[in-house]
């Protein structure tokens, strides 16, 4: 019960931040909005873009946070400590290539529908006379 | 079809904790307006702080709205998958 009422403030906290993070994302448009309404500037073709700019910096900096700072401590302990090389493709060729480039891209693609946290890195270095492809992930 | 099988106990909570939250977020910016306003006195700047705190409060209804409507959406996404509703 303790757990379940630890996580529940938890959470609470956590949406609490995010819209205030949310707020704090608007403010520059908002500066701009208050300054064009003070100076007696106030149409709704100044307003409407303005908010448009300010909804969408907010929403933007949400998923960030949501993303990146409210991870569970796991995951970033993951996403900090696990570096795999998943795939190596010798020798290379432009065919291999383009393949290696397409599967990065597929992966980075998958991590973000399924929200989880993914780098790719490609990178080229010469293995016992050939060139190899290395695709380096980290979670 | 009842209200339940649209919203279930899980997303009525959720949106009770949004609008909570959400209030909370505005009531927060009003004060901390207030206070810069109150800092400030009555004057130009003082009325840029009131613009600025009308903006804020708008934005984060929207947001409020548009995180509603996502929840919304997945919840009507979730009992067409399990089959609550039935798409002709």
């Amino acid at each position: 019960m303790s757990a379940i009422r630890t996580s529940f403030w938890r959470d609470c906290s956590n949406l609490y931040t995010l819209y205030m993070i949310a707020g704090v994302a608007a403010v520059p448009a908002g500066i701009i909005y208050a300054l064009l309404a003070a100076s007696g500037v106030d149409h709704w073709w100044t307003a409407f873009p303005l908010l448009a700019v300010g909804l969408i910096s907010a929403l933007l900096a949400w998923r960030y946070c949501e993303r990146r700072l409210l991870l569970p401590t796991d995951v970033i302990f993951r996403a900090n400590h696990v570096i795999s090389d998943v795939a190596t493709v010798q020798p290379v060729g432009a065919g291999a290539a383009a393949a290696t480039f397409a599967f990065a891209v597929m992966l980075s693609l998958g991590s973000i529908e399924s929200k989880t946290s993914l780098k790719t890195s490609i990178d080229v270095k010469p293995v016992m006379g050939t060139q190899t492809i290395f695709v380096r992930l980290t979670f | 079809m009842s209200w339940s099988d649209w919203f279930d106990v899980k997303g009525l909570q959720a949106i009770a904790k949004h609008t909570g939250l959400a209030g909370a977020a505005i009531v927060s910016f009003i004060f901390v307006h207030w206070l810069v306003r109150w800092g400030l006195g009555p004057g130009w700047w003082s009325n840029v702080v009131e613009f600025l705190e009308k903006f804020l409060i708008v934005t984060l209804f929207l947001v409020f709205v548009v995180k509603i409507g996502y929840d919304f959406i997945r919840e009507i996404g979730r009992n067409v998958r399990d089959k609550n509703i039935i798409l002709a």
